[in-house]
C-alpha cells in the first residue's frame, strides 16, 4: 500500500513561497534554458514560415458514384476475407455456370514502393497514354493515400459535396486557404459543369474566385480573359505616349508605393501586384482559344480511347460478351435497370459505352487544370464533374409494362438510384479508366515540370453508395465517405479508415461489406472517420490551418515522408 | 522524511518544467499559454510580408467603383461597370443585388449565388488579377478627354477656363481627390511633378491625363 504524502499547512505554505519566488526570479540558468528554447521556437517558426501552401487540384464527382470500383478497396492490406455485398461487383464473373457475367467481387494485388494493396480489379487495366501508348494503371497507387470509412453524418448530395472542401462553414475552405497564401495571378479558380455554383470557395484574407463554366467555349477565357482582352491596351496613340510615359511614370509610382507602405505596413506589396498585372497585360497570357482546344482534344482523346474496349480490352471486364440476365430466377430486368423503369437488354452490356458517351466536362476541366496549373496562373482548381453521359441502350424495354423501346441513346449520372448493377460496372469501369487516365497524364505533367511534390490532387464526391438488395441501383451511402489524394509528397501507397463488413444503413440492406464506416481508434477514443479529419489531412499536406479544429489529421508529413497517425485500413464493428 | 522529500522533489521538477513548455515567455516577458498547433499553422504557413498584406483591408467593388465615377465622372461609367462592378469576385466587396440587377456580367452572376457571401470575399485582399482590372479601367478612363476635363475640373474648383500646367498645390488636390486628407511626402510630390512636366511637353491636358494616370494606377487609393 502506498503511503499518502500529508503537509502540513506550514510546510504548504513555504514550498509554495519557495516555488513562487523562484518562478518569479528566474535563475541564470532558466534563462539560458529559456533562450535556447527561444531559439529554437525562432528558428522553427522561421522555418515554416518558408514554407507556401501546396498547388490543389480538387476533381469532385458530384452524383455521388460507387467508390468501390476505384478507390475504396474493402480489404486492402488482405485478400478479400470478408463478407461483401453480393451486388457490390469489380469485374464479371467469368465461370461458365449459371451466373457467368454476374457482379463479383475481386481484388488485384499491387505493390509500389514496398507498400502491397489490394485493389478493386480495375487497377489490372491498362491507361492510354498521350504519345499513343498505354501504361499500367497501377502505377497510380504509388503516390496515394486514400481515406475511406467517413461518416458524413448526414444524408444528402449538395452538402456534402461542399463539406469535403468545407466542412466547416464558419470557416475557409480549403481551396480558400490556399488561395490565401498563393502568389499566383488568378489565386483560385472553381470549374462548375452548369451554371449553378455548388463547388464551395471561402478565403479568409479575401481572394476571391474565379468561377469558370462548363457552357463557355473556352473556358480559359474565362479565367484569364482578363489579361488578353486589353481593349484599352490597344489604344495605339494613347498607348504610344503611355510607354514614352512609364519611366517616369513607375518612379512616381515607385515613390509613392514607399509612402503609402510606411504608412500602411503592406501597401508597398499592392504595387508590386500593379506590376505584375501590367506586365501580364503587355505580354498576355497566351493563345487561349487554341490552347484550350489542344489540351481538351489531348484529354478527350484519352477517354474515348479508354471507352474503346476492343482496342484496350480488360481481362475480366471486357473480354467476354456479358449477357444481360445473370441470376437465375431473378427478375432478368433488375441488373440492367438503366433509369427508373427502363432496363437495358444490350446482348453485350459493353456496348452501353458508345463514342458519343465520351464525359466533356472531365476532358475540360483536365484542359482548364493543365494549363491553369502549369502555367503558374493558378495555385488551386476545384473542378466538378457530374457526367451526364449519354448511354448506348439495345432493345430497351419498359420494365412494368414490357413496353419495347428499341434501340436508344439515354442519360446517366453518377447518381445511381436506378441504375442496376451489370450497367453501373460497364459504365463505372469506363468513367474511372477515363478518370485514372487523365490523373496520370496530368501527374505526368507535373512530374515533367517538377511540380508534383507540390501538388496535391484530392478525388472526393458526396458519399459513396449502399446497394440495393435486388441488384436494381443503389442509394446514397453517406456512412460510408471516400477520398483519394495524389502527390509527389506521398511516397508510398497508404489507405486509412476502418470499414465494417456487416453494416446496415437500412433495414433492407444485406448485411456485408460496401465500405461503411467501422470504428477505429483515432483522437483518444474509437469512433467513425469523421469528414473533419478527411478535410484536416488534405489540410495538413497542403500546409494550410485545419478547418475542423476538433478532429486531427490522419497523417504527419516529416522530413522522411507521410507517416499515418492512426491504425492502417481494416475491417471492424 | 521521505514523504517531505518527495514533496521538495514534486515543486523542484515543477519550478523547472516552467522554462519547457508549459509556460511560454515572450519577448517581452509577458507569459503566454502555449498555442495549439493548430494557430501556430494559422499564422506561420503565410510569409511575413504576405502576413501584412493580408491584414491590409481593401475597399471593395462599390468602393472602387464610386471613387473612380468620382473623380472621372459620367465618361467613366461604363468602363466601371464592365471592368470593376461586374467582377463581383474579383474585387470583392458586397454582393449583387438581384433586385436592381446591378450587376450585368456573368461574374456578378457569380456573386449572388446560393452560398451568398461564403464565397465573397467582403474585405477583399490583393490580387493580380484585381490589379489588372483596375489598372485596365484607369488606362482606358484616362485615354477618354472628357474624364481628363472633368476630374481637373475637380482640382480647379469646376474653372476650366484657368486650366493650366498642374502646380504643386494642383497635385496634391489631385492627390486629395483619391485619398482625401492625406498629406504628400516630399519625394512623392516631385515625382509627381516629375510626371506632370514631362507629360507637359505633349500638351497641357497630358500633363493633367498623367498625373491622374499615377495617381488612379497607384493603389494606396484603395485602402479606404
Amino acid at each position: 500500500m502506498k503511503k499518502k504524502i500529508y503537509l502540513s499547512r506550514r510546510q504548504m505554505l513555504t514550498l509554495s513561497c519557495f516555488s513562487g519566488v523562484s518562478a518569479a526570479f528566474a535563475s541564470p540558468i532558466q534563462m539560458l534554458v529559456n533562450g535556447l528554447v527561444e531559439g529554437i521556437f525562432a528558428k522553427a517558426q522561421a522555418a515554416k514560415e518558408r514554407e507556401l501552401p501546396r498547388n490543389f487540384v480538387y476533381l469532385g464527382l458530384y452524383g455521388a458514384p460507387p467508390r468501390w470500383h476505384f478507390d475504396l478497396p474493402l480489404f486492402p492490406y488482405s485478400a478479400p476475407s470478408g463478407k461483401v455485398h453480393p451486388f457490390v461487383g469489380t469485374r464479371f464473373k467469368a465461370n461458365s455456370g449459371p451466373q457467368a457475367g454476374a457482379p463479383e467481387y475481386v481484388t488485384v494485388p499491387i505493390t509500389r514502393n514496398g507498400v502491397t494493396l489490394n485493389m478493386p480489379y480495375l487497377w489490372s487495366c491498362d491507361l492510354p497514354t498521350s504519345d499513343g501508348k498505354t501504361t499500367p494503371m497501377a502505377d497510380l497507387i504509388s503516390n496515394m493515400l486514400i481515406v475511406r470509412g467517413i461518416n458524413m453524418g448526414f444524408d444528402g448530395h449538395r452538402p456534402n459535396f461542399v463539406r469535403l472542401l468545407q466542412p466547416n462553414p464558419a470557416a475557409p475552405s480549403l481551396n480558400g486557404f490556399v488561395a490565401d497564401g498563393a502568389q499566383t495571378p488568378v489565386p483560385a479558380v472553381v470549374y462548375e459543369d452548369m451554371y449553378l455554383p455548388q463547388t464551395p470557395f471561402k478565403s479568409k484574407s479575401g481572394v476571391g474566385r474565379v468561377e469558370v463554366v462548363n457552357t463557355s467555349a473556352n473556358p480559359l477565357a474565362r479565367a484569364l480573359g482578363v489579361f488578353n482582352q486589353s481593349r484599352e491596351f490597344q489604344n495605339s496613340e494613347f498607348m504610344n505616349r503611355r510607354d514614352a510615359m512609364e519611366a517616369v511614370v513607375n518612379a512616381a509610382l515607385k515613390s509613392l508605393s514607399d509612402y503609402a507602405n510606411s504608412n500602411s505596413p503592406g501597401a508597398g506589396a499592392l504595387n508590386d501586384y500593379r506590376s505584375k498585372a501590367e506586365a501580364l497585360l503587355k505580354s498576355g497570357v497566351g493563345d487561349l482559344a487554341g490552347s484550350y482546344q489542344r489540351l481538351f482534344t489531348k484529354y478527350k482523346t484519352l477517354i474515348q480511347r479508354c471507352g474503346d474496349f476492343a482496342a484496350m480490352p480488360i481481362e475480366g471486364l471486357t473480354n467476354k460478351p456479358i449477357p444481360p440476365d445473370v441470376f437465375p430466377g431473378m427478375d432478368p430486368n433488375a441488373c440492367n435497370q438503366f433509369r427508373n423503369n427502363v432496363a437495358a437488354r444490350n446482348p453485350d452490356m459493353r456496348t452501353l459505352v458508345h463514342p458519343d458517351t465520351v464525359p466533356n466536362t472531365m476532358a475540360a476541366g483536365f484542359a482548364v487544370v493543365e494549363y491553369l496549373l502549369l502555367g503558374g496562373y493558378s495555385s488551386t482548381v476545384a473542378v466538378k464533374m457530374s457526367e451526364g453521359i449519354n448511354a448506348k441502350l439495345e432493345n430497351a424495354v419498359v420494365i412494368t409494362e414490357g413496353t419495347s423501346l428499341g434501340d436508344m441513346m439515354d442519360g446517366w449520372s453518377f447518381d445511381e438510384h436506378p441504375t442496376g448493377s451489370l450497367v453501373s460496372m460497364v459504365l463505372n469501369a469506363f468513367v474511372f479508366r477515363s478518370l485514372a487516365a487523365c490523373l496520370n497524364e496530368l501527374i505526368a505533367k507535373l512530374k515533367d515540370a517538377k511540380m508534383f511534390s507540390e501538388t496535391v490532387i484530392q478525388v472526393g464526391s458526396e458519399f459513396s453508395r449502399s446497394p440495393n438488395d435486388n441488384c436494381n441501383g443503389s442509394n446514397h451511402g453517406w456512412n460510408a465517405g471516400v477520398t483519394s489524394l495524389f502527390s509527389g509528397a506521398l511516397k508510398a501507397p497508404m489507405v486509412l479508415g476502418n470499414t465494417n463488413d456487416s453494416a446496415v444503413l437500412e433495414a433492407t440492406h444485406l448485411p456485408s461489406a460496401w465500405g461503411a464506416a467501422g470504428n477505429v481508434l483515432v483522437d483518444g477514443a474509437k469512433r467513425n472517420l469523421a469528414v473533419g479529419h478527411a478535410s484536416n489531412t488534405v489540410a495538413h499536406l497542403l500546409r494550410v490551418e485545419r478547418p475542423m479544429k476538433n478532429d486531427s489529421s490522419l497523417v504527419t508529413e516529416t522530413s522522411k515522408g507521410v507517416e499515418p497517425n492512426i491504425e492502417l485500413a481494416k475491417s471492424s464493428e | 522524511m521521505k514523504s517531505k522529500l518527495k514533496t521538495s522533489l514534486f515543486f523542484l521538477v515543477l519550478w523547472l518544467g516552467l522554462p519547457f513548455g508549459c509556460v511560454r515567455r515572450d519577448v517581452g516577458g509577458a507569459p503566454v499559454l502555449p498555442q495549439s498547433s493548430a494557430l501556430n499553422e494559422a499564422s506561420s504557413r503565410i510569409e511575413p510580408a504576405k502576413r501584412a498584406e493580408n491584414q491590409l483591408r481593401l475597399g471593395g467593388r462599390t468602393y472602387v467603383a464610386s471613387m473612380l465615377k468620382y473623380v472621372f465622372g459620367p465618361s467613366a461609367d461604363r468602363t466601371v461597370e464592365i471592368l470593376i462592378e461586374d467582377h463581383v469576385m474579383a474585387m470583392g466587396g458586397e454582393s449583387c443585388q438581384p433586385y436592381r440587377n446591378d450587376c450585368e456580367g456573368n461574374d456578378g452572376l457569380a456573386g449572388w449565388s446560393p452560398f451568398g457571401d461564403s464565397v465573397l470575399p467582403s474585405i477583399p485582399r490583393a490580387t493580380t488579377l484585381r490589379a489588372a482590372l483596375i489598372s485596365r479601367a484607369c488606362h482606358g478612363i484616362v485615354a477618354k478627354d472628357e474624364a481628363i476635363l472633368f476630374a481637373t475640373a475637380n482640382v480647379l474648383g469646376g474653372a476650366l477656363s484657368t486650366m493650366r500646367q498642374p502646380t504643386e498645390a494642383d497635385i496634391l488636390a489631385a492627390f486629395n481627390e483619391f485619398s482625401p486628407g492625406r498629406s504628400l511626402n516630399d519625394e512623392s510630390a516631385k515625382q509627381l511633378l516629375n510626371v506632370t512636366q514631362r507629360a507637359g511637353e505633349m500638351g497641357m491636358l497630358e500633363a493633367w491625363r498623367f498625373l491622374f494616370l499615377t495617381l488612379c494606377l497607384e493603389p494606396g487609393w484603395q485602402i479606404p
